[in-house]
């Protein structure tokens, strides 16, 4: 979202990797989750708008992800979202949000080890054993140790 | 990947007699609407052999133009949501 949206605080440093991520690697993976995260945030924050911009921009989000070459949506699966709850209940002080969960057994099923995200929690999670594989980027240089 | 020329019209071919003709529209979520076409067989088979010739003539697409990809061109340009989403302000507003 910090990427797309010119508004987010964070959107020079989210377009910045993006932009780094989406020239050095084949392939960027995300998931149906994420998607609709970022279609709810877009809807639930832009409730003073009109309504035809919001449609828009919803419609722009997603034609943006979907028709995009670049990008592999994951499907999130029972065991994916069984397995996510587990962790959730289990590690709440490390990471409170579900959706967070979902995408770290997503990248395990996938044996996808690197996420790009502003998000510190993510960075925690390798003090968990069973996440200790987990390379999360926040800045383009460690992008550039990597590609 | 197989790419083709850009179609206008939309049809849905229900059988060798009916079809269903869709015009492009706005970005209205969750909403289709189309004319449906009965006891049309020559019209029917007309876009029949309409979307056989685009099976044909498509070809595998070998090189990709990331430049005209919908991420790069939304980095490029982003869109303005005219809110700002950051993390931090998200939480209180899902809880």
């Amino acid at each position: 979202m910090a990427a797309l949206n010119e508004k987010d605080s964070d959107h020079a440093a989210g377009k910045e990797l993006l932009s780094l991520a989406f020239e050095r690697s084949d392939w960027l993976y995300t998931s149906d989750y994420i998607l609709d995260e970022c279609i709810s945030v877009a809807w639930s924050k832009t409730t003073k708008l009109p309504l035809d911009f919001r449609l828009s921009l919803i419609k722009n989000l997603d034609d943006t992800i979907q028709n995009s070459a670049k990008v592999k949506l994951e499907k999130v699966n029972e065991t994916d979202f069984a397995t996510a709850k587990v962790y959730l209940a289990k590690h709440t002080r490390t990471i409170p949000k579900l959706t967070d969960w979902t995408s770290l057994i997503v990248m395990r099923r996938n044996s996808i080890n690197v996420i790009l995200s502003l998000d510190a929690d993510f960075k925690k999670v390798r003090t968990l054993d069973d996440f200790k594989w987990v390379e999360r980027i926040n800045e383009p240089s460690q992008l550039e140790s990597i590609f | 990947m197989f790419i083709g020329p850009e179609v206008k019209d939309h049809f849905l071919v229900a059988d060798s007699k009916s079809y269903i003709l869709s015009k492009p529209h706005g970005p209205i979520t969750g909403q289709r609407t189309g004319e449906l076409h009965e006891n049309e067989p020559e019209k029917a088979a007309k876009i029949k052999e309409k979307f056989e010739k685009l099976l044909t003539n498509a070809k595998p697409l070998e090189k990709v133009d990331w430049n005209q990809d919908s991420l790069w061109k939304a980095l490029q340009k982003p869109f303005n949501w005219k809110v700002d989403t950051h993390a931090s302000h998200l939480d209180e507003e899902f809880a």
